[in-house]
């Protein structure tokens, strides 16, 4: 297995790991802000290879939603939202293309692009997921104030794990 | 063919996105209870809905059947008018002295394949039903309500395993009860009447009048066999309903207004 391939097979791992064994046990414990999840998997998606063809990047995001919903007892709930993710990925690399185009093979990450860069994809990806994963957690949209509430609480406490694993690893 | 598969090349991605989304969701459905609640009680909103407009269709073409039946009951009322009035001198009939009233409704729902079926009616709380209320059609008894919400009511029908309704031999006094045991959707079974009793095939079967549920001389249906087991002192008899209760559309409640009153005075030991 060349390195390209087992950099992205390890971060499958390290990153379903961190989920289900670190971030599904924290809770926040103040008022609404118990309302706190953590969804840090949809980097995974996120960083796969700008050239992956579209349906390996469905089946593959199939997959790991479906490993992380074995851990939390939902089968179906994180596959659907990270299928619908993996899906829009390339719509969204294409809103953002920066000006001189993607002239790279490697990932869309901070190291490639810029952290500003960065920071704009990641958000538009971490909404689409987090929105999506509690939508479809809700299965109905009578809900839609709790459903917001979650996707904001989410988004911001996610984000900071995000930028901050950009920060400290080079992905190329 | 080469534009099949350049159509397949181009949006493969989106079938396969669609593929995995309904893969995802019946996964979710079947292997959630929150969501699969969510989904079933969505679609019984659709599906009822379709159910309704369906017997709105339906019900025309039935219109003269149910129109036969209604003037069949018309007859044998006018029937008895007639006769009152054949002497003279109908008697004043004072309503308020009334010891039942009929609520008139329609069967939007019932089974009867199952161990213990149910109907359900269109008239609620709001109609002044109540549990333990009478279901009569004008062919018989049809169950007994359990059951009440605001808009709508469920009756025990007779083909339940938990149904008990005190019942008479017509014209000959012996009473005892009518119990649902062998799943046949057309016969009941007459337990507790005395194996000395003077009975004979094509009796008639009536309600006691013993409950405070039915008033009496309701007519349940026909002795079909009997016979006395050996060693016991009861007979067992087969009746024939004379409700074909998987044709049922339209019931009357029987409320019976002294219902509380006799309870009352029954409970003290």
């Amino acid at each position: 297995m060349n390195t390209a391939v087992s950099q992205h097979v390890i971060r499958f791992a390290t990153l379903v790991i961190i989920q289900v064994l670190v971030l599904k046990g924290i809770s926040l414990n103040f008022g609404f802000l118990s309302k706190t999840s953590f969804l840090i998997y949809p980097l995974f998606i996120m960083l796969l290879p700008i050239n992956i063809q579209r349906s390996v990047l469905l089946v593959v995001a199939f997959f790991l939603g479906l490993s992380v919903d074995v851990f939390y007892d939902s089968l179906g709930v994180h596959a659907a939202a990270s299928v619908l993710t993996a899906y829009s990925r390339d719509i969204v690399l294409k809103l953002i293309e920066p000006v001189q185009g993607y002239k790279t093979a490697g990932s869309p990450s901070a190291h490639n692009f810029g952290l500003n860069w960065f920071l704009l994809y990641a958000s538009v990806m971490l909404l689409i997921h987090s929105f999506a994963y509690f939508s479809i957690d809700a299965f109905s949209f009578v809900y839609i104030g709790d459903i917001l509430l979650k996707t904001l609480l989410c988004f911001i406490f996610s984000m900071l794990f995000i930028m901050m694993h950009q920060i400290v690893f080079k992905v190329n | 063919m080469r534009n099949l598969l350049l159509f397949f090349a181009k949006y493969g991605s989106s079938f396969l996105f669609i593929l995995l989304e309904i893969l995802c969701f019946y996964l979710i459905v079947n292997f959630n209870q929150s969501q699969r609640s969510i989904f079933l009680y969505s679609s019984n909103l659709i599906t009822g809905k379709l159910y309704k407009e369906k017997q709105k269709v339906t019900d025309v073409f039935q219109l003269s059947d149910e129109i036969d039946s209604l003037r069949q009951e018309n007859a044998v009322l006018l029937r008895r008018v007639l006769y009152y009035e054949g002497y003279g001198n109908p008697p004043k009939i004072d309503t308020s002295t009334f010891a039942y009233d009929l609520i008139p409704s329609r069967v939007i729902n019932q089974s009867i394949n199952s161990r213990n079926n149910y109907m359900t009616i269109d008239k609620g709380a709001r109609d002044g039903i109540r549990i333990d209320m009478g279901l009569i059609s004008n062919d018989g008894v049809l169950g007994i309500i359990d059951n009440v919400n605001s808009k709508y009511s469920r009756a025990i029908s007779l083909l339940n395993s938990n149904i008990r309704i005190s019942a008479s031999i017509k014209n000959k006094g012996y009473f005892g009860n009518l119990l649902w045991r062998n799943n046949d959707t057309e016969r009941m079974n007459l337990e507790a009447i005395p194996k000395h009793a003077n009975i004979a095939v094509g009796d008639s079967i009536v309600t006691s009048g013993y409950s405070t549920i039915f008033p009496a001389d309701i007519f349940i249906g026909k002795i079909e066999t009997f016979n006395v087991r050996k060693g016991a002192a009861n007979y067992s008899i087969t009746v024939k309903l004379n409700n074909d209760l998987s044709q049922t559309k339209y019931a009357y409640i029987i409320n019976n207004y002294s219902q509380e009153a006799q309870k009352e005075v029954e409970l003290v030991q």
